[in-house]
């Protein structure tokens, strides 16, 4: 068969759609449901009674955007529970790897999805006719985190190389200062992003959510530290379940996380500027600074602005990175497997990621627990939701469909795998 | 044939494995490896990726190649495990753009490609499809409609690079 003879309506990933459901009365919000579905909890199920040792591949595959966040947290689960250590070099690798994440990510996030909804544009490709030069720099910055990931990961897209108690094989030095030579090049273009959001005008729109980040004394946390919050927590990674609970949620199958004794909670690039910015690498300081908007901020239409600091913040501490890792010296990457629980939480380019796992004296995995950073602010997304929707009620449809549509992009939400649109149904009684 | 005379052609293979039959891609990738590996394919510059969902991601993998062959699942409403061939922009209609990174897909990426970086995009961009069943998260296999098709689909592949990469 040959294409033109039939509609194709393409694959784009899993089908679905998300809605927002919401009941006005005399002009008050008497019910709002964001229905979602959201998919890594079907691979929770199907890790039990794998072996330890194929979870990083599986987990990988969970998310296209960002198969390194679940590879390396699922790794420091298991040594968690194997009791390994792992060195400073494969510490200084996993951390580039999750750099080189971050840039892409927060990137394409930003002038893909972020900018066209400030500037106006139905998408990219319309933004692209009057903004050449934007997405020109956004494919440049993309393509250098891309570069870094395939360095260090050893090939395209789903990278491979890094494993329990180290990687199986290591970047050449050179190919890495070649590449950090880059880096300092395009630290130019991340300030220039992060003059660009500052520039953008966004809503008047802050409440007192509570905003949660791993936070380290070694610097700005990524693969590892205590989870802290503006509002006091302040926990290992073993400790989250004694903190952070779900609940089921009727209307929607994503299970909605909230704090013991409080409630929602935001991670993500914003929630970790809030709460590190006295970490950030001096550049990204300096370009904080100079955007005119205080830190720490509660909008949430502040977070493409912390995504272009954190994209400074990437560039620039790859290049410390690489300075560290003068010489690669291939290590034994043995260990012994035990039985027991292991624990880990990294911030993902969305935010906070959760991953633990038991394992029985033979390795086979008894129990997974996977929180994403999208399962984390679901409930966060209905509460922004819900104190923002009173202003666009008296707008067209579809002016007030676009402003919500903003508001759960803020999020970046890793739920569209499957789902492509909002539907926006307003009952007024 | 000279070496100089073939083409740097990638062919990307797309779908999640986690998610039954969009994990066709995939699983199309495992079987062309070992048609490269047995020398079906005239042309050395011959990559293979199996992507994932690399939505724009795409454009780094399909960077400075000649040809692209992208492969994926499609849903038409035709029957499980039909085989579709063209060019991309005739096969692969538009769809709107979503929530977040996941949702921009391989159409938009080819096309953003072509208007931002028009010389570092292959001139070439053929996709072949493979009608999916059930294609539900958390679940690993294809059907057997499917898996049935992934030998005719790797055929029309080494067809088309064969036909096309010289």
């Amino acid at each position: 068969m040959t294409a033109g003879d039939i509609k194709v309506d393409y694959l784009a990933r899993v089908e679905g759609e998300g809605a927002l459901d919401i009941r006005v009365k005399d002009g008050e919000i008497v019910d709002l449901k964001l229905r979602i579905f959201e998919p890594p909890r079907f691979f929770q199920g199907f890790l039990a009674g794998r072996k330890y040792d194929e979870v990083p591949g599986i987990v990988s595959r969970i998310c296209g955007i960002c198969p390194v966040s679940h590879q390396i947290t699922s790794i420091q689960a298991l040594e968690d529970a194997f009791g390994i250590r792992p060195s400073l070099q494969t510490k200084r690798l996993r951390k580039l790897l999750a750099l080189s994440q971050w840039i892409q990510s927060h990137t394409l996030h930003i002038y893909m999805l972020a900018l066209p909804d400030f500037l106006g544009y139905e998408s990219v490709l319309a933004m692209a006719q009057d903004h050449m030069d934007a997405v020109k720099r956004a494919l440049r910055l993309k393509r250098l985190g891309n570069d870094l990931t395939v360095l260090l990961g050893g090939r395209e897209v789903h990278p491979v190389t890094a494993t329990i108690n180290g990687f199986t094989s290591l970047p050449p030095v050179e190919e890495l200062r070649a590449i950090q030579r880059r880096l300092e090049d395009a630290l130019d273009d991340a300030v220039e992003t992060v003059r660009l959001c500052a520039s953008l005008e966004v809503p008047d729109f802050s409440w007192d959510a509570e905003h949660v980040a791993l936070r380290s004394e070694e610097g700005y946390a990524i693969n590892e530290g205590r989870l802290v919050s503006t509002k006091g927590l302040d926990i290992p990674a073993w400790e989250y379940r004694s903190h952070i609970k779900e609940k089921q949620i009727p209307h929607s199958n994503a299970l909605h996380s909230y704090i013991e004794g409080r409630g929602s909670f935001l991670v993500g690039p914003l929630a970790r500027v809030n709460l590190n910015a006295d970490k950030l690498s001096p550049r990204a300081r300096e370009a904080m600074k100079a955007s005119g908007v205080r830190f720490p901020s509660f909008n949430p239409f502040h977070s493409a602005l912390a995504r272009a600091i954190e994209v400074v913040h990437a560039i620039e501490e790859s290049i410390r990175v690489i300075d560290d890792l003068d010489v690669l010296i291939p290590e034994d990457n043995g260990y012994a497997i035990k039985p027991g629980q292991g624990f880990a939480i990294t911030e993902a380019p969305r935010g906070v990621l959760y991953h633990s796992y038991r394992v029985s004296d033979q390795g086979l995995i008894e129990a997974a627990d996977i929180v994403s950073p999208t399962a984390h602010n679901v409930n966060n997304m209905e509460e922004d939701l819900r104190r923002f929707v009173p202003r666009v009620l008296d707008l067209p449809h579809d002016e007030a469909t676009l402003k919500c549509e903003m508001v759960v992009r803020n999020y970046d939400p890793c739920i569209s795998c499957s789902v492509h649109f909002l539907k926006l149904n307003i009952v007024r009684e | 044939m000279a070496r100089d005379m073939v083409k740097n052609v990638v062919i990307v293979c797309c779908g999640n494995p986690l998610a039954g039959d969009d994990g066709v891609g995939s699983r199309i990738a495992r079987g062309l490896e070992r048609a490269l590996r047995e020398g079906h394919v005239c042309g050395e510059n011959v990559l293979l990726v199996d992507a994932g969902t690399p939505g724009l991601g795409l454009i780094d993998v399909i960077r400075g190649k000649d040809l692209a062959i992208v492969v994926d699942g499609v849903k038409s409403g035709s029957a499980p495990g039909t085989v579709i061939t063209g060019r991309v922009e005739e096969t692969i209609p538009k769809i709107r753009r979503g929530w977040s990174l996941h949702s921009l897909g391989v159409p938009e990426a080819l096309e953003l490609g072509r208007l931002v970086e028009p010389d570092d995009m292959p001139r070439d961009i053929l996709f072949v499809g493979v009608e999916v069943g059930d294609a539900a998260p958390g679940k690993v296999g294809l059907t057997p409609p499917v898996e049935s098709a992934v030998p005719q689909a790797v055929e029309e592949i080494i067809r088309l690079i064969n036909e096309n990469a010289v």
